[in-house]
């Protein structure tokens, strides 16, 4: 089970802007609605705020999180993005966030779904990742990495 | 502690059972020798044969000496005159079992506040409490607060098909970056495991996190164990306890019906309650449960004054549909046979006041719930020495010793639930789950 199995084609966003959390999340749903015919944009904006509701994913250092289940998947499905300058999104140390990985699943997808959340987290945490991707040239680039780090462990 | 307890009825042989396990000193004052003695003879308490309502017995007991005085004889007057007696002698803390409902009013002309008594248990309201309670906590079967509540200490029974279940404890440890929990025990089929990172979670299986309050919704959620509050409840039995509790679910917007044989109290009821549907027929009555939508219940509560009847009237509920049900059950005894019956809780009056109790003497002490981990597992405190060599090291960077975890780290006012990027100061004071024989092990090593 590897990371980039899941990342869909042209759910790697390179250079987000956005002007507040509800324009990253929306801007995210967007473009994870016009590659994946079976999710609606609202929906997923509906979901993934309901979990911010909870306590924001925004973890500190420059990384966010956002998870969510929803029915109307067949599989589960990440969507990365990076921000040079950073987007707002209320973290939890208030900072601006780079490195969005963002994870939706179905509702069965139970185990899995951790597993890869446990994943994504190892991954962002491990040395050095987070500035190779905040540097990485473009999508192919970004997508490189996470391919080599995840594969080591 | 030394604790004075004076009733050796059912709440009094709970409370001795798990004070005496906690290491208090408690003295159990009683006027029946044979309870009493069976007591003794189980348990490491000193018994005192007199009346707990005499000047004379209590002295006999060195009651001016205790830090707290418990009682809950089956009589209230006998309860509050030896409470107010204690008061005399000086006693710091005083908590009365008491019956009757008068005394639980601001405006009575004796209440917990003119009485001087801490805390006032009425067997009834405590019952309707912990069901209100319970209807909340779906799938956490424990919570214990420490740290004024804001860290919690919680258990989860881990169902077949719960994500979990396949979960290596490194991969939960991975997910605290997201969620801060500590995992600090895992009970399975009787046996207390400290789990390393290996371990994986198996169904069945009793798991012990800390937790911050306010990320508890989150991990819920995470790992489906979202409690859901019930939207259609029915209770079974219309005395006081369901008049309460059906009281207690209209104010969360519940849609309640109440089923009551006697049509006089049906009655009276319809007209306390307010928006509760009471219907007068006998709670066994399968086909008036399916008419009135059994099926679609949420939560079925029995609660009439006969066992049988609650196990019964349970059982016949979740047969029709109801999804989860709550039974009061008189005799403890029964209780250990319910659950393979299918009762998914089942309560005892005197069991409820004697938790309650014990949930108020535990207030802030986090060392007691080392007894809900069984007898192969100890929670400890430690200071950390400003000689230690492992200060400001990170938790993840120390050789920390195998079968012992820090579930959470008290630093002056603020609670920390650690992370492996925690680092240790002088003075903190380590919250420590450990097994039985990884104690001096983990001493030497915070020593060194």
């Amino acid at each position: 089970m590897k990371i980039l199995d899941y990342i869909c084609n042209g759910c790697i966003v390179p250079d987000l802007t956005a002007e507040s959390k509800d324009d990253v999340l929306d801007k995210l749903a967007e473009r994870l609605s016009e590659h994946e015919s079976s999710l609606d944009r609202s929906e997923v904006f509906r979901v993934l705020k309901e979990r911010e509701q909870l306590g924001s994913t925004g973890i500190g250092g420059g990384v966010a999180i956002p998870h969510g289940k929803i029915e109307s998947l067949d599989r589960m499905i990440i969507e990365v993005a990076r921000s040079r300058e950073g987007v707002p999104f209320e973290a939890v140390d208030n900072r601006p966030v780079h490195i969005i990985f963002l994870l939706l699943a179905n509702n069965n997808a139970a185990t899995q779904y951790l597993k890869i959340l446990a994943k994504i987290s190892r991954l962002l945490r491990a040395p050095g990742v987070y500035e190779r991707l905040l540097s990485a040239p473009d999508d192919d680039a970004i997508r490189q990495i996470i391919d080599e780090v995840d594969g080591q462990g | 502690m030394r604790i004075v307890i004076v009733g050796a009825g059912e709440v009094g042989r709970h409370l001795c059972q798990q004070l005496s396990l906690e290491d208090h000193d408690v003295v159990l004052i009683d006027r029946n020798v044979d309870h009493l003695r069976r007591i003794e003879r189980d348990l490491n308490i000193l018994a005192i044969h007199g009346n707990g309502a005499s000047a004379k017995t209590l002295e006999q007991a060195d009651v001016s000496k205790a830090d707290l005085f418990i009682a809950v004889t089956d009589i209230d007057e006998v309860n509050l005159i030896s409470c107010i007696l204690a008061k005399e002698y000086g006693v710091i803390r005083r908590i009365a079992r008491v019956k009757n409902q008068e005394y639980l009013l601001a405006s009575s002309p004796l209440n917990e506040h003119r009485l001087g008594i801490d805390l006032i248990i009425n067997p009834d309201h405590a019952m309707a409490q912990e069901i209100l309670r319970m209807s909340q906590i779906s799938e956490a079967f424990e919570v214990v607060d420490f740290a004024h509540g804001e860290v919690v200490f919680v258990g989860y029974q881990i169902k077949e098909g719960n994500p979990a279940c396949g979960i290596t404890l490194a991969e939960l440890r991975d997910l605290r970056t997201l969620y801060k929990y500590v995992v600090v025990a895992i009970v399975r089929e009787g046996k207390t495991i400290i789990p390393r990172g290996s371990d994986l979670i198996h169904p069945g299986d009793r798991i012990y996190l800390v937790i911050n309050r306010k990320d508890m919704g989150a991990v819920e959620d995470l790992l489906n164990l979202r409690s859901r509050a019930p939207k259609k409840v029915f209770i079974v039995g219309g005395g006081q306890v369901g008049c309460l509790v059906a009281r207690g679910f209209e104010e969360k917007k519940v849609d309640v019906y109440l089923v009551e044989k006697n049509a006089l109290k049906c009655e009276a009821l319809a007209e306390s309650l307010a928006r509760t549907v009471v219907l007068n027929f006998d709670g066994l009555d399968a086909r008036e449960l399916t008419s009135e939508g059994i099926d679609t219940a949420d939560l079925f509560i029995a609660v009439t004054n006969g066992d049988t009847t609650n196990i019964l009237a349970s059982l016949l509920g979740k047969h029709h549909g109801a999804k989860r049900c709550i039974t009061r059950i008189s005799r403890p005894d029964f209780i250990p046979l319910l659950g393979k019956l299918g009762i998914d809780v089942a309560l005892s009056s005197r069991l409820v006041a004697a938790n309650m109790i014990l949930r108020f003497v535990r207030r802030g002490a986090i060392l007691s719930v080392a007894t809900l981990l069984g007898s192969d597992a100890e929670v400890v405190e430690y200071v950390i020495s400003e000689r230690w060599v492992y200060l400001d090291k990170a938790l993840k960077a120390i050789d920390f010793p195998q079968g012992a975890v820090v579930g959470a780290v008290i630093r002056t006012k603020e609670v920390i639930i650690p992370s492996g990027d925690t680092m240790l100061r002088a003075g903190d004071r380590l919250v420590i789950f450990s097994m039985k024989k990884a104690v001096s092990k983990v001493e030497r090593f915070l020593t060194s």
